[in-house]
C-alpha cells in the first residue's frame, strides 16, 4: 500500500455573488498517494480549477475556502501560517497554470523566472544556477539558449515547456497541472503529453492532473476522478474505470470520446450543467440523467462509496 | 541588434525630416501673414508724413534682407540657423534672441524637471502600493479620493492658491520672480537657497495638480497587473510578498508610467505657462507671454523654433531609449 501524499477532505470552496454562493466545489474528498498520477476530468465550470487554487490556497475573492482540510503529509495545508505556506509551495508542490501564455512574466528573461523559483527555496551558487536551468530546459526539450530569451520570443508550446521546466526545478513531491493542453493546438499537445509521460518515470512526483480532455487523460493518468457540478462522482483506476465506467455521468462523458478506429455517432451529455448557485436537491445529475429514480434521486443525495475493488462511485444506482 | 541599428537611422531620418519641415514652416508663416510688422513698429514711434515712414521700412528692410527674393532669404535664414543666430529681439533691441531665450531656459528646465520627477517618483509609488493593497485598505481609498481631486484641478489654480495662501495671508514665500532682485545670480549657496526658495510656491502648484494623475494611472495599472496570472505563478512559487510587487507586478506597471514620464518632460522647455506669468518666474513660458503682448516677432519666432526642435529631439530620445525599458518592443521589423 503506498503512502498517502495528499489527502482533501470535504473541501468546501464557494464564490461570493450578490445572490448566492457559488458552490464550485462542494464536500470533495480524494487522496493521491506517492508517484501516481491522479486526473480530473469535467466539463467546464464544474469547479476542477478551483479545486487546484483550493489545495494551493490560491484561489482569490470573490473566491473563498468555506471549510474542509488539505492535508499534505499530515498538515492541514488550508491552516498553517503563511510563511509556512510559502515555504511549501514549489518547494513540495508546483503548479502548471491553465495558460502558460501568461504564466510568464513578459519582462523577465527565462533564467530570471526560472532562477527565482529556484533562489527563493535554496541556498545555490551563480554557476550552479545557470547549469540547473540549463539541464531543465534541455529535459524538457528546449534549446538551454532559451534561458537568455524573453516569453514572447517563443512559442506557445516552448512556453509550456518552460513552465513545465519551472514545475520540476525544486524536484517537487506534487505537480498540480490545470489544464496543461488546453491552448495548445493538438500537434503541440501530443508533444507535451509526451513530455509530461517522459517526465512522470523520471520524476519522483506525484501529478494531479486537470483537464477536460478526456483523451489527454486517457493517455497518462493512473487513477481518474470524475466531477460534476462541484462534486466528485466517481473515483478509480483509469483504465478500469474507462472501460467500465459505472456512473451515468461517467458513461455519458466517456462515449463522447471521439474514436478513429470504431466508426460511431458522437453522443454527448444532453442538457447543460445546473446552475451552482442553486443546485438541484438530491443527486445534481438528475435532470440529465437517462436512468434517474424520481423520488429518491432527486430528494437524496448519494454519497460517494466504494461499490468494488478501488472504486467510489456516487450513485443511487449501485447500493 | 542590427535590427536596433536599422531603428535607429529611421528615427534619426524621421527626426531630421521633421525639423526641416518645422523651420520652413516657421520660416514661411510670417512671410505669408498679411500686415508689415516693420510698419507698424515705425508707426508707433514716428509721428507724421507717409513718405518718410516708406522709405524708413525700405531701409530696414534692406538691413535686414527682406528685399532679396524667398529662396535668397531661405537660404541665409538656414544658413543663420545654424550658427545658432535667431535674429534680434525688439523688444531688448539689440541684444541676440538666442540669448534672452538661453538666459529664461535653465529656469523653466531647472523648474519643470525637478516638479515632473518629483511628482512621478512620489506618484508611481504611493500609486503602486496604493494599488497593491487594494480596496481594502481605507487610507488608500481616501488617497484616491483626494487624487482625483488633485488631478481635476488645474495647475494655475493652485499656482493661485498658495500664492495667496503662503505669498499674501502667510506671508512665508515670495509672491514672484526668481531670485531677490538685486542678488548676483551665481553659483554659491546663499543664491541657490534663495532660488529654492522663490521656486516653492510655483513647483509646489505643479507637482500637486500632476501628482495626482501619476497616483491614479499607477495605482490602476497595478490593480490591473494583479489580476495576471504570472502574479498567480509568482505567488505559487512561494515568492515573497514584496519580491511579487516589485519584480512582477510594478516591472510591468511600470511601462505606460515611463512613457507618460517621457512624454511630460518634454514639456519642460516650454515651462508651465500660466504659473510662470502668476509669480512671474523668469522662464520660457513667461518669455513667450512677454514676448507676444509687446509683439516682439524674431523672439516668438525664435522662441517657437527652440519649442519645436526641443520637442522633436526629446521625442527623439524616448523613441530611442523606450525599446531598452521594455524588450517586446520590436524596432518596427516585420
Amino acid at each position: 500500500m503506498p503512502d498517502t501524499l495528499l489527502d482533501v477532505r470535504n473541501l468546501i470552496a464557494y464564490y461570493m455573488t450578490p445572490t448566492a454562493p457559488v458552490r464550485a466545489v462542494d464536500n470533495v474528498s480524494f487522496n493521491v498517494t506517492e508517484k501516481e498520477i491522479l486526473g480530473i476530468a469535467g466539463e467546464s465550470g464544474c469547479g476542477k480549477s478551483t479545486l487546484a487554487y483550493s489545495i494551493l490556497r490560491l484561489l482569490k475573492p470573490p473566491g473563498y475556502i468555506r471549510g474542509g482540510e488539505v492535508l499534505f503529509k499530515g498538515s492541514d495545508l488550508l491552516k498553517i501560517e503563511e510563511e509556512e505556506l510559502r515555504r511549501i509551495r514549489w518547494k513540495h508542490i508546483s503548479y502548471i497554470p491553465q495558460s502558460s501564455m501568461n504564466a510568464l512574466n513578459p519582462v523577465m528573461r527565462i533564467e530570471e523566472q526560472i532562477g527565482d523559483a529556484i533562489i527563493n527555496h535554496e541556498k545555490i551558487s551563480k554557476g550552479e544556477l545557470r547549469k540547473r536551468i540549463e539541464d531543465l530546459l534541455v529535459s524538457v526539450g528546449l534549446s538551454p539558449s532559451v534561458a537568455h530569451m524573453y516569453p514572447h520570443e517563443l512559442s506557445g508550446g516552448m512556453r509550456q515547456r518552460v513552465v513545465i521546466a519551472m514545475a520540476m526545478a525544486l524536484d517537487p513531491e506534487l505537480i498540480i497541472a490545470d489544464e496543461p493542453t488546453t491552448a495548445l493546438d493538438v500537434v503541440v499537445q501530443r508533444g507535451i503529453l509526451q513530455l509530461l509521460r517522459d517526465i512522470r518515470s523520471k520524476l519522483k512526483a506525484s501529478v494531479i492532473m486537470i483537464t477536460h480532455d478526456m483523451a489527454a487523460q486517457a493517455q497518462i493518468v493512473d487513477r481518474l476522478a470524475i466531477m460534476y457540478a462541484g462534486k466528485i462522482v466517481e473515483i478509480g483506476d483509469a483504465n478500469d474505470l474507462f472501460n467500465d465506467p459505472l456512473h451515468p455521468y461517467s458513461r455519458a462523458l466517456i462515449s463522447a470520446i471521439p474514436s478513429i478506429s470504431e466508426k460511431k455517432k458522437l453522443k454527448g451529455v444532453p442538457g447543460f450543467p445546473p446552475d451552482l448557485r442553486s443546485p438541484p436537491p438530491g443527486c445534481r445529475f438528475y435532470p440529465r440523467c437517462p436512468h434517474r429514480i424520481p423520488g429518491k434521486c432527486n430528494v437524496d443525495e448519494p454519497r460517494l462509496i466504494e461499490v468494488k475493488n478501488d472504486r467510489l462511485v456516487a450513485c443511487h444506482l449501485y447500493r | 541588434m542590427v535590427s536596433y541599428r536599422k531603428y535607429l537611422v529611421e528615427r534619426t531620418l524621421t527626426f531630421i525630416i521633421s525639423m526641416f519641415f518645422s523651420i520652413t514652416i516657421v520660416f514661411l508663416v510670417p512671410r505669408l501673414a498679411p500686415g508689415d510688422p516693420i510698419k507698424t513698429a515705425l508707426e508707433q514711434v514716428i509721428v507724421g508724413g507717409g513718405s518718410e515712414i516708406e522709405k524708413t521700412v525700405e531701409e530696414y528692410k534692406r538691413m535686414l534682407g527682406l528685399d532679396k527674393d524667398l529662396a535668397t532669404q531661405y537660404i541665409f535664414y538656414i544658413k543663420e540657423l545654424f550658427r545658432g543666430n535667431l535674429g534680434y529681439s525688439i523688444m531688448y533691441f539689440p541684444t541676440p534672441v538666442i540669448d534672452i531665450i538661453m538666459r529664461a531656459i535653465p529656469w523653466s528646465i531647472g523648474l519643470l524637471t525637478t516638479t515632473t520627477i518629483l511628482s512621478w517618483i512620489i506618484g508611481t509609488f504611493i500609486g503602486a502600493i496604493a494599488g497593491w493593497r487594494g480596496e481594502g485598505s481605507r487610507f488608500f481609498n481616501i488617497l484616491a479620493f483626494i487624487a482625483l481631486g488633485l488631478y481635476v484641478i488645474p495647475y494655475y489654480i493652485f499656482a493661485v492658491i498658495l500664492a495667496y495662501l503662503f505669498g499674501y495671508i502667510i506671508r512665508i514665500f515670495p509672491l514672484s520672480g526668481g531670485y531677490t532682485p538685486g542678488l548676483m545670480p551665481s553659483l554659491n549657496l546663499e543664491f541657490i537657497l534663495d532660488v529654492i526658495w522663490h521656486s516653492t510656491l510655483p513647483a509646489l502648484s505643479i507637482i500637486l495638480s500632476s501628482l495626482g494623475w501619476w497616483f491614479l494611472s499607477m495605482r490602476s495599472m497595478i490593480i490591473n497587473v494583479k489580476g495576471e496570472d504570472f502574479i498567480l505563478m509568482a505567488e505559487a512559487k512561494g515568492l515573497r510578498k514584496n519580491r511579487i510587487l516589485w519584480k512582477y507586478a510594478f516591472r510591468n506597471a511600470i511601462l505606460p508610467q515611463v512613457t507618460g514620464l517621457a512624454l511630460s518632460l518634454r514639456n519642460v522647455v516650454g515651462g508651465a505657462l500660466l504659473t510662470e506669468v502668476i509669480f512671474a518666474y523668469p522662464g520660457v513660458g513667461y518669455l513667450i507671454f512677454t514676448a507676444i503682448t509687446n509683439m516682439d516677432y524674431p523672439l516668438i519666432q525664435g522662441a517657437v523654433l527652440f519649442l519645436i526642435f526641443t520637442t522633436c529631439f526629446l521625442n527623439f530620445a524616448i523613441d530611442i531609449l523606450y525599446p531598452l525599458v521594455d524588450p517586446r518592443i520590436r524596432y518596427g521589423e516585420e
